[in-house]
């Protein structure tokens, strides 16, 4: 092995926590402590509201042990932690926030939006010029930030209301089942919660499906959903960045 | 338009920055937090970039290191120098990448012949596909290593020679690190390959809060030592102007703080355009 091979070896072990001649040397503090607070500072930056939701403190002490166990594999910071959400979920000191997890995967596909690659929105003109029938044809295409996930628990509902200081003063969401759909229109990320019917919808156009069959299954699904509103705030949210038509074979 | 004093970008700064009128002003990013698809951040740099020149300063480059310069960081910062055309491209004298992990720091090693032959080779596979020359900063030192063979500025001077990249010299490096391990500042100043340098760095730091000033800190969060600005002003001397540049990282001012603070490095490099370089 060369002889830089094998000094990176040794610092390595030292910055990682081995007890080692270097390691011992009081200003080696500095080299550990920069590394891990460069690694806690993006945790941070990257999951405000957990942060936000469990306390600066315990957020800490969580993300230190985060740290410890999952080092960076990347130089971009922002890249790093999103295994967070699933060593979140595996705590058995949270085990009393049981949305936890799903709250900083809101944070996440927040980050992913942010940086996602830019697309033209929708043009809502397109809409009005497109004959019933036309829509069994048209493909959505969603935005390269649009993001959609469906949680077993209010975890939406959660984190917009943490987002709006909403949690003190008696925050009691109806506990059931939720959809998040995160968009970035005109450039600043946007986080609505959406119903069974929305997100079955957006996941039919993410397939490849038409608008027409996406509905359609939609409406088949959940009949009591007002398919055409659905729709509409699916548009307006930016979710889509233009309409194809479905080449038929 | 001859870069001047520039500034560290800070997006909390972007309407001032877009605004200020000052002459030959511009402004270094680091590489990494552009390293997205697209999105707000790409444009508010691309309507800076519309503004003022701009320098792309990487960290995560590991050229220090016995590995190769990961392909696809150097492929991502390639991608950037396309898109925003930057006057000036640095890295750092430092490793940060060993073994699959990543250090989010700029890591020592002994300067010795398999180190400057790993750095050299380096630094040529990153400005063969950058296609450009890359200036490289001198790091601030924490601890006094055993195994060098090159002191940094002959170590440096070598870089120069055997990849044919530029130097960027960081004076407030210089003085955290001469206080560190216990060197004569003015005196590495003095030796330095004046006619390889492209860019300067001058920043702030703070004295170790355990150690105190025994082992002083880059933090890059406080305004410029006087003892920095004289190795500035001494640098200068023996260069004649070039661009410098005003990092600040940690306990950020205000834009205008910022400013007056740059104005000061504007008026020293005036005052050296004045006079004949010394060029030894």
């Amino acid at each position: 092995m060369s002889s830089l091979a094998a000094f990176q070896r040794e610092f390595v072990r030292a910055a990682v926590g081995g007890r080692t001649p270097l390691s011992r040397r009081p200003a080696f503090a500095v080299y550990r402590n920069t590394s891990l607070q460069g690694a806690l500072s993006a945790l941070a930056a990257t999951y405000p509201t957990v942060e936000q939701l469990v306390g600066d403190e315990a957020f800490a002490a969580l993300a230190l042990r985060f740290v410890r166990a999952v080092r960076p594999a990347s130089p971009v910071l922002t890249d790093y932690g999103e295994s967070f959400i699933d060593w979140l979920s595996h705590q058995p000191a949270l085990a009393d926030l049981p949305y936890l997890a799903d709250v900083a995967r809101i944070d996440w596909m927040c980050l992913e939006a942010h940086r996602a690659g830019d697309a033209p929105l929708f043009d809502a003109r397109a809409v009005t010029d497109v004959s019933p029938e036309s829509w069994m044809t048209r493909r959505g295409a969603l935005h390269p930030a649009t993001r959609i996930s469906w949680f077993r628990q209010p975890a939406t509902s959660i984190w917009l209301a943490a987002r709006d200081g909403l949690l003190d003063g008696g925050f009691a969401p109806d506990w059931s089942a939720e959809g998040v759909l995160v968009t970035r229109p005109a450039g600043a990320v946007q986080v609505v919660r959406i119903d069974a019917a929305a997100h079955r919808i957006l996941g039919g156009l993410r397939l490849g499906e038409t608008i027409g069959q996406a509905a359609c299954a939609a409406a088949a699904l959940y009949p009591q959903a007002d398919i055409g509103q659905c729709f509409a705030r699916i548009l307006a949210s930016g979710a889509i960045s233009s309409f194809t038509r479905k080449d038929l074979p | 338009m001859t870069l001047t004093a520039g500034i560290g970008f800070k997006p909390e700064h972007f309407a001032e920055a877009m605004s200020a009128p000052a002459e030959g002003l511009w402004f270094e990013v680091h590489a990494e937090n552009y390293m997205v698809e697209g999105g707000p951040r790409i444009a508010m740099l691309q309507s800076l970039r519309g503004r003022r020149p701009l320098s792309l300063h990487g960290v995560g480059l590991s050229l220090a290191s016995s590995e190769l310069p990961d392909r696809a960081h150097l492929a991502a910062l390639k991608r950037l120098c396309d898109r925003f055309e930057p006057a000036l491209v640095s890295e750092h004298l430092a490793w940060s990448r060993f073994g699959g992990l990543c250090f989010p720091d700029l890591l020592p090693f002994p300067r010795d012949m398999d180190a400057l032959r790993c750095v050299i080779r380096n630094i040529a596979i990153a400005q063969d596909v950058l296609g450009r020359q890359l200036l490289i900063e001198n790091p601030s030192h924490y601890l006094a290593l055993a195994g060098h063979e090159w002191i940094e500025t002959e170590f440096l001077a070598e870089l120069v020679l055997g990849s044919g990249c530029g130097l960027l010299i960081d004076v407030n490096n210089v003085e955290v690190s001469a206080n560190n391990l216990g060197f004569d500042a003015a005196h590495y100043i003095d030796a330095l390959p004046a006619q390889a340098i492209g860019e300067i760095h001058i920043a702030g730091h703070r004295p170790d809060p355990r150690l105190g000033n025994r082992l002083l800190i880059d933090s890059h969060d406080a305004p410029v030592a006087e003892a920095v600005w004289r190795l500035l002003d001494r640098l200068l001397a023996r260069t004649g102007p070039l661009p410098v540049l005003l990092e600040r990282d940690g306990d950020v001012p205000p834009f205008d703080c910022l400013l007056a603070e740059r104005d000061r490095a504007a008026a020293l490099l005036a005052n050296h355009s004045r006079e004949e370089p010394a060029h030894v």
